[in-house]
């Protein structure tokens, strides 16, 4: 390659820096490897890694391990899918806009919102546009967020608004979901309130009465919402949520490591100029022909630089289209029939576990995918104990609520059997007799 | 109505005085140069403007242009109807296509405004 380029050393490949710029040091790093050996290597480090093949694994809170098939993965790998970037021009790479213009339609019809954008880096950066958009729309400089939200999310939206002189209010939870009462005595000169919807916990918001809320106080609703839930739950349209976003991991994505994730937003058509990120639409060329555009790019940076609406000029391309794919393989009645049986086997393993001596449901009211136990010691030791067995029992709750560091969140799937729920029930009465736990 | 008793700026904006409210729109010249216009935001009734502040951003398909105000005063009224039909400005730059009517601030000073031969010249220059 040096050769190529007309170079005789690496040296006089940088010999356009500054001497004093440039270190004549070794680099502490080992030599170069051949492919084979290299293979070598990074499998040994692979086969390190535990995944949810190899353990029984309750870990929910945003990201979940559902059955993805093969098709999903197959489709995405196609070359054209795979090796492309993000579109810039307007009307380039028409198989790519019209993927993308699919999936913005799949999260308007599951949202109820007239339009969505072309997908986010994950629900959490989408929750923090969520905000600055309702900033923008009202004007005013105080945002509210559920504390029942989850707190990864809660913290980005932190992040995203700490050099702005937006105040950030948290409302507090009270039985697992946003307390009402506290939520009024902050709503005043507020932007928007925030909610999980289902919550962090599982658990279904009075969403209803919140919007009403917010609605009185002129402040508008973001509702972030997982999107399986939606199969059987009221979309953010119907409680009059201004804006809905979420987290599309579970939908065509493995766990990974947690990554990469899926952000989707939409929103209704008086707020479209508002709203971030790349849009698709479909219009017609001159012949009459359909085809598919980048639109509303006047809200954009590389139109209206520092006054846009923001900074975001990609999106999560690849995996909205798996996210479609896996979609419109489910269909409508696959998609409520998963929905349905993930619902079933997380009540029946609610049920399993609270058979267990020491283990309580800690909130008492409905809940979707996942939900709560109190312990009668600290989560971490369950877990540990747990671990040893194969079994990954949840996420325990202390790590972010000082209060709940005996609290422990379940989150069950289609993928889990019976016996898994019995293992999980099982392993818990075993750990937590006498002797279970140091 | 007639085009010879506007005033315009550098920047393309039109200004009539009528008592001490001024009607401001886009020159024919100016929608020319945009393009179709698909959006326009209309500022708020009963906001202080300085001369120089931005008044407003009407948008074309590819563009944004911002139209700055000529006086100081404070905004009356938007045209409502260029939200429903923003390519107004387009087809009646100096009638229809109004952008908004602004309160002059007491002692305002127009001289410093172009007379449309002024502006005319100005363009082809």
């Amino acid at each position: 390659m040096l050769r190529a380029v007309g170079v005789s050393s690496m040296d006089e490949l940088f010999a356009t820096v500054p001497a004093e710029l440039r270190t004549d040091a070794e680099l502490d790093i080992p030599g170069p490897l051949s492919e084979a050996e290299l293979a070598r290597h990074m499998r040994r480090l692979a086969s390190m890694n535990r995944t949810t093949d190899d353990v029984v694994s309750f870990l929910g809170g945003g990201v979940y391990d559902h059955s993805v098939p093969a098709v999903v993965r197959h489709v995405m790998g196609m070359p054209q899918f795979y090796t492309a970037y993000t579109p810039y021009q307007a009307e380039a790479s028409q198989g790519t806009l019209q993927s993308i213009y699919e999936f913005q339609s799949l999260v308007c019809r599951l949202t109820g919102l007239d339009v969505a954008n072309a997908s986010m880096y994950d629900g959490a950066s989408a929750a923090a546009e969520a905000c600055l958009m309702a900033v923008g729309i009202t004007r005013r400089r105080k945002i509210l967020v559920a504390r029942s939200a989850n707190p990864a999310v809660r913290a980005v939206v932190s992040t995203y608004l700490e050099a702005s002189d937006i105040d950030i209010v948290e409302v507090p939870f009270e039985g697992g979901v946003t307390d009402v009462a506290e939520l009024e005595r902050h709503l005043e000169g507020a932007a928007v309130l925030v909610v999980q919807h289902p919550n962090f916990f599982g658990l279904l918001e009075p969403v209803f009465e919140l919007s009403k809320k917010c609605a009185d106080a002129g402040a508008l609703l973001v509702s972030s919402v997982d999107p399986l839930s939606l199969a059987l739950l009221k979309p953010p349209s119907e409680y009059g949520a201004a804006i809905a976003v979420g987290e599309g991991q579970a939908i065509g994505s493995p766990v990974g490591y947690g990554g990469p994730l899926l952000g989707f937003m939409a929103t209704g058509r008086k707020h479209v100029r508002r709203m971030p990120g790349r849009i698709i639409g479909a219009t017609t060329d001159t012949e009459g022909r359909r085809g598919f555009v980048m639109t509303l790019q006047t809200r954009e940076q590389h139109i209206r630089r520092e006054k846009a609406t923001s900074n975001i000029c990609t999106n999560q391309g690849l995996v909205a289209l798996g996210a479609a794919v896996h979609l419109s393989l489910l269909g409508r009645k696959g998609f409520r029939e998963l929905a349905e049986q993930v619902t079933s086997k997380a009540h029946y393993a609610a049920d399993a576990v609270s058979e267990v001596p020491g283990v309580e449901l800690r909130f008492d009211r409905p809940f979707f995918r996942e939900f709560v136990v109190d312990l009668p010691v600290s989560a971490h030791k369950v877990k540990d104990g747990l671990r040893k067995a194969g079994i990954w029992p949840g996420i325990s709750c202390g790590c972010w609520y000082d209060d709940m560091k005996e609290s422990l969140l379940i989150s069950v799937s289609e993928k889990h059997t019976r016996e898994d729920i019995e293992s999980l029930a099982s392993g818990l009465e075993a750990v937590l007799s006498p002797g279970g736990v140091e | 109505m007639s085009e010879k008793d506007l005033k315009f700026t550098e920047t393309h904006e039109w200004l009539r005085v009528e008592g001490d409210v001024a009607t401001i729109g886009l020159s024919d010249y100016a929608q020319g140069e945009l393009g179709d216009i698909v959006f326009v935001e209309l500022p708020e009734p009963g906001t202080a403007l300085s001369s120089g502040d931005v008044l407003t951003t009407v948008e074309s398909v590819k563009s944004v242009s911002e139209l700055y105000s000529p006086i100081d005063g404070e905004i009356v009224e938007g045209n409502a109807a260029l939200e429903d039909d923003p390519a107004v400005i387009n087809s009646d730059p100096y009638g229809d296509g109004w952008i908004a009517k602004i309160k002059l601030a007491e002692g305002t000073d127009l001289s410093g405004l172009m007379t449309t031969e002024q502006y005319e010249a100005h363009v082809k220059g």
